[in-house]
């Protein structure tokens, strides 16, 4: 035998080869060198693969793995139509630990639904009137700091009451936040963590004053712009309020956010209760409502209406809470991490927003998941951020190949070359045709593009045609192609294969 | 010598013709962990979003998870990122889980979709082979147990590894059902559904997958019982 037959030396081995064609290959290969040595080869992968079938993974930290997945999952964003009624018929305790609060001024407020009422809550002491710090009683209870844990693009800060001026980002996110302190959201989110599971954050634009900041009182005046707030749950003595427009709204549950630009104050709540207050009325606001009030409207004439899925949505974002930190433990059970993308984006941190092209974020060590999507693409990495780490600098560009192409004016090149490849291109689908006559899908070719134009080799992307022939077919002709000079670009070409 | 070679070859080749019809193992991977009513018990509470039903799941198959991955990848490294994202992902998307499949086979798919990613990955980033040659240090490739000998484990890490070698040379799809068929024991049916396939889609890649793996196979001298005796001697 000049050359061993391989199909029928791996036929034998796997035990597919009777009678007669069986018995000639035995033969054959007993007299010939070349085919036991082959067939030595062939039985050593079979006896591989049977080996292989009991093979069990290493050891891993199972326990810090789980942990790192609950964890992930914690901090997904919460999908209220599909887990509410659960959770509210599982667990009313949750139900009271998770309040949302969300104040907004706006000038086309139209009230339909009035699910909050008067309230018979007591009235506020004259010692918590809006737009003033309570009387604190002896003892003087214990200051709080507020560490920020996000900011997406630029702060601004301003220390005891003077007017906010920019700082840089590192430096406001290693300087925790006294009572009077004043912080402007430049851009970005700027967010503020208060105590353990208890956090603040400012929308773009948004500037407030930390007007109290203590173990009993936390207020927080808004100057304009819109807050949104994450409350852990609290003792009774314990207040927290947003003052705005000469309002006071007081959170009684786990989450709020507040909100103030325009002549007009809006309260959404997407689940829990607050109470929004002025020196004469108490209205409890509840959950899935929204209260309205126009510039210089009392309490009492507040439009009460139900809170639209996109109202509900923007106040439930999830926030990329670093645990149930605060203080000093927080400064010293976390790292900053900086993550950005190179075009504008939509990024994530394990599953909560965190801006649109870059964010210094503060992470507990372990691994975590940061996601960039642009222009339908999504482009994901884990980061692991140790114990020695200081800040990591993670540049995630948003691929969008055609529109790189588009930038360099390649794309009428290219599709020149489709169209003067279409019979070769055809060839191809003949001959998957003549194989599998059902055969059709859309073969995603993807390749590199060198600054003198000449292609790296072109890989398919993806594929619902499934037929190896054809694809391995078209990246042949993909190969051959050469573009114009320009700038090096990654590209992603589709050619959908349609019978008709 | 070489009539003495000669008989070894008869001798093994009828080895290999008479031991052909011997059943394939089942492989352990593809045993449900939980029974059918205690896994649908568990999915109903882990859809209703009850944290210890997802750590239960999690205990229960992160090592059916992770062998799965190991033996498709044929390497350790990554596999704690690997694992972790198989259980986010099957987490965020158990809503979505009817109860058409077996957990495992479930699980099995999202593994599955998470090995071909890696596969691609490498492919697109031309990492090196992931298995080094066995000459510097330890050779990390899934270790069989029970062997007889250490010569005899030894020789088998050294084929292991080669074996790995010539899949990195497959197109990621192939290996898969290569690796599901040859080493998991599933057959068609249960690839197509892992792969969300139509079965005559695996018969013909897993046809062709096994096609291209004995020619790489044939010709590669790693593989050779003998050859890999030799350079055990040969390193030490």
């Amino acid at each position: 035998m000049s050359a061993c037959n391989h199909k029928a030396l791996a036929l034998l081995v796997e035990g597919h080869l009777d009678g007669r064609a069986r018995d000639a290959t035995v033969k054959h290969a007993e007299g010939c060198a070349q085919c036991r040595a082959e067939l030595r080869r062939l039985r050593g992968a079979r006896d591989a693969f049977s080996a292989l079938r009991g093979a069990e993974a290493p050891e891993l930290p199972w326990e810090k793995m789980g942990a790192q997945i609950a964890w992930q999952l914690g901090r997904e964003p919460a999908r209220p139509r599909v887990r509410w009624p659960i959770w509210a018929l599982g667990a009313a305790a949750l139900a009271t630990a998770a309040l949302i609060f969300w104040v907004s001024r706006r000038g086309d407020g139209s009230a339909s639904v009035a699910s909050a009422s008067p309230s018979a809550a007591p009235a506020m002491s004259p010692a918590s009137s809006p737009g003033q710090a309570p009387r604190s009683p002896e003892p003087a209870p214990a200051a709080l700091a507020a560490y920020p844990f996000l900011i997406e693009e630029e702060v601004e800060l301003g220390r005891a009451g003077a007017a906010p001026a920019a700082v840089a980002a590192e430096l406001v996110a290693d300087a925790p936040l006294a009572a009077g302190d004043r912080v402007r959201a430049v851009g970005g989110r700027v967010g503020l963590l208060l105590e353990p599971g208890t956090a603040v954050v400012l929308e773009p634009g948004a500037e407030a004053a930390l007007q109290s900041l203590d173990a009993r009182s936390i207020e927080i005046a808004l100057a304009h712009g819109r807050v949104t707030l994450e409350v852990a749950r609290r003792r009774p003595e314990q207040r927290l309020s947003v003052l705005a427009a000469g309002k006071r709204v007081t959170v009684r549950g786990t989450r709020f956010a507040v909100d103030l630009s325009g002549g007009t104050l809006v309260v959404g709540v997407g689940h829990g209760r607050v109470e929004l207050a002025d020196g004469g009325a108490v209205l409890t606001v509840d959950g899935g409502s929204i209260a309205e009030l126009g510039e210089g409207d009392s309490v009492a004439g507040a439009r009460v209406r139900a809170l639209t899925d996109d109202e509900r949505a923007d106040i439930e974002v999830t926030l990329p809470l670093p645990g149930a930190l605060a203080g000093a433990e927080l400064v010293g059970g976390t790292r900053l991490l900086r993550v950005g993308s190179s075009q504008a984006a939509s990024l994530t941190l394990d599953g909560a927003p965190v801006g649109s092209h870059q964010a210094l974020v503060r992470v507990l060590p372990g691994r975590h998941l940061f996601e960039a999507s642009a222009g339908g693409r999504r482009v994901s990495r884990w980061v692991d951020v140790a114990g020695e780490t200081g800040i990591l600098v993670v540049h995630v560009p948003a691929p969008s190949a055609q529109k790189t192409a588009a930038s360099l004016g390649r794309p009428q090149e290219i599709d020149r070359q489709v169209r003067g490849a279409g019979k070769a291109i055809k060839a191809c689908y003949a001959d998957g045709l003549a194989r599998r006559p059902d055969l059709e899908g859309t073969v995603l070719l993807k390749f590199e593009v060198s600054s003198d134009g000449r292609l790296a080799p072109v890989e398919v992307s993806s594929s619902t045609l499934d037929d190896e022939s054809v694809e391995s077919c078209l990246r042949a002709i993909v190969q051959k192609w050469r573009l114009p000079p320009g700038e090096p670009t990654t590209v992603i070409y589709p050619i959908e294969l349609h019978r008709n | 010598m070489r009539g003495g070679e000669r008989s070894d070859s008869q001798t093994q080749l009828r080895a290999i013709a008479g031991g052909a019809t011997a059943p394939r193992p089942l492989a352990p991977a593809r045993t449900p962990v939980l029974s059918l009513e205690r896994e649908r018990e568990l999915v109903a509470r882990c859809q209703a979003g009850e944290r210890e039903a997802q750590d239960e799941l999690y205990r229960t198959h992160r090592r059916l998870v992770a062998g799965n991955l190991y033996r498709v990848l044929g390497s350790p490294s990554e596999l704690e990122d690997l694992v972790q994202e198989v259980f986010v992902i099957a987490f965020r998307g158990i809503a979505r889980f009817r109860g058409e499949s077996r957990l495992t086979t479930w699980l099995y798919r999202i593994a599955v979709n998470v090995a071909l990613q890696r596969l691609r990955a490498r492919g697109r980033r031309r990492e090196p082979l992931s298995l080094p040659t066995g000459d510097s240090g330890p050779v990390p490739v899934p270790v069989p147990v029970n062997e007889e000998t250490p010569e005899l484990e030894l020789l088998r890490r050294h084929q292991i590894a080669a074996v790995y070698r010539l899949l990195d040379k497959l197109s990621p799809k192939k290996r898969v059902v290569l690796v599901l068929h040859e080493i998991d024991g599933l057959d068609v049916a249960e690839i197509a559904a892992i792969v969300g396939s139509p079965q005559v889609t695996v018969r013909t890649r897993l046809h062709y997958a096994r096609k291209e793996f004995y020619r790489l196979a044939a010709a590669d001298p790693d593989l050779d019982e003998r050859r890999a005796g030799r350079r055990e001697g040969d390193q030490r």
